[in-house]
């Protein structure tokens, strides 16, 4: 269950939270994006259900905070408020037993988004990402070093072409997969 | 190279939960603190995803993932996305065979390429960006300050330099793969100018860069040596090269942004092309 709707914020104090973390307001939107990332992961490897509730509740709760108490260090704050977040998480829903093996071949509905937000994708980074995936797991090293000289870059700046081509898709899936769960 | 080695073993142990609580805490705080470790360890972490959809890892491990995917929904959709990516890039390569388009790039970078099979790729793959930053052919002597917006210091230029009083046309090029299907235009209208292209940097590489300009036949117009990249914008780095437009004809033309390394080997940074129009 989603725990957004118990922390309505106004726009003044979410403008001053952006405005700590850069006073440019294009970086600040891409500065929070990326601690909202941060945040996903840190609640997901600290086996956190729901950790992208628990990112915007860590942010929401620390942009209250603002108004109580003097923030010096805004990223290593947030931190600090995210693992006391986490283990209030763990206190309200312990982990269960281990689960069965999950099962094979799922991911349906996922193949034919994906399949819809590669279209969306410019030609060449279609095919970049899908001869990537391709030869993934080494065994075709040397196509991936033929790919790179062809596009006239390093093997190490086409595995973050791949990887952030990768995020675009899953972003991607991700908000159609919502929108169809929002519509039933 | 062995800093990053460790780094990612400690990033692995992180992503496998391994770690004891203080060492997982500093893996916090050091990914917090850094953008780029933060997307190194999501890169691992696609990596270790794609290994279990491939039923490539170990057994012990492969179990943890399973219980982990069963218990979380995010990390669920990481596993089933990696499974559709997987099942699609397979699928793609089942698919009736087409010349791949960086096979077609490939056939245009390098000299020795056939002159047709040049020009075909180059047609096909080769995307616009510029002209979009300016268009200035106003006079220096008429206009001074804005002569001043472009001129950005000079290489070294091995050929003949251009004229100083010549109109200068600005483009900007963005790497091969990054220009979104669409071709670059460099239209010259009549008169003699200076042609400024801008290349924009993917790669970290900032000086002993080296930029040839040859026709898509793969016959060299230009080599111009000791570049430097330029920032021209927040995290965005540039190299500028400039040559007389008389130096260009109508037609395909490549352009190959080399490092040379402190061992004399020359790596490539950057490939760009653009097709040249002459106005009438």
């Amino acid at each position: 269950m989603s725990r957004k709707a118990q922390f309505v914020l106004t726009q003044e104090p979410f403008d001053r939270f952006l405005a700590r973390l850069d006073l440019d307001r294009e970086e600040a939107g891409k500065k929070y994006e990326a601690l909202r990332r941060k945040l996903i992961t840190f609640f997901r490897y600290r086996d956190c259900p729901e950790a992208e509730d628990l990112a915007d509740e860590t942010i929401d709760r620390v942009i209250r905070k603002q108004g109580e108490e003097e923030i010096h260090e805004v990223i290593p704050y947030v931190l600090a408020f995210a693992r006391r977040v986490a283990s209030e998480a763990h206190r309200r829903e312990p982990p269960g037993p281990p689960p069965p093996e999950p099962p094979p071949g799922g991911g349906e509905r996922q193949l034919q988004l994906l399949d819809g937000c590669m279209e969306l994708l410019p030609r060449t980074e279609r095919a970049l990402i899908l001869n990537y995936y391709l030869h993934e797991k080494g065994q075709k090293i040397e196509d991936k070093r033929r790919i790179a000289s062809s596009m006239g870059i390093a093997p190490t700046a086409l595995r973050v072409r791949a990887y952030r081509i990768r995020r675009q898709l899953e972003d991607c899936v991700a908000r159609k997969l919502d929108e169809t769960t929002e519509d039933r | 190279m062995q800093r990053e080695s460790e780094s990612d073993d400690l990033l692995i142990r992180y992503l496998r939960r391994e770690l004891a609580e203080a060492e997982r805490d500093r893996v916090e705080e050091m990914y917090f603190a850094d953008n780029q470790l933060h997307e190194r360890l999501l890169m691992l972490e696609d990596h270790m995803i794609d290994s279990y959809v491939r039923a490539q890892l170990p057994p012990d491990e492969r179990e943890r993932l399973a219980r982990r995917a069963q218990d979380s929904a995010e990390q669920r959709r990481k596993v089933e996305f990696a499974e559709a990516l997987r099942r699609l890039a397979a699928r793609e390569a089942s698919a009736p065979p087409r010349h791949a388009w960086w096979e077609a790039v490939q056939g245009f970078l390098p000299v020795r390429a056939p002159a047709a099979r040049m020009a075909l790729a180059a047609a096909a793959v080769v995307m616009l960006v510029g002209p979009l930053i300016y268009f200035q052919y106003a006079k220096r002597a008429s206009t001074p300050g804005r002569q001043a917006t472009v001129s950005h210091p000079q290489p070294a230029v091995k050929s003949p330099a251009p004229q100083p009083a010549a109109p200068i046309l600005a483009f900007v090029l963005a790497p091969i793969e990054r220009s979104g299907g669409e071709e670059n235009r460099v239209v010259i209208p009549a008169g003699e100018y200076t042609i400024r292209l801008q290349l924009d940097l993917e790669d970290g590489k900032i000086e002993g860069l080296s930029a040839a300009i040859q026709t898509a036949e793969g016959v060299r117009v230009e080599q111009i040596d000791g570049l430097k990249a330029q920032t021209v914008g927040p995290g965005r780095r540039a190299v500028f090269v400039s040559l007389p437009s008389s130096r260009l004809r109508e037609g395909q033309y490549v352009v190959r942004l080399s490092h040379a390394a402190a061992d004399r080997t020359t790596e490539l940074v950057g490939g760009y092309s653009f097709r040249v129009e002459r106005g009438r």
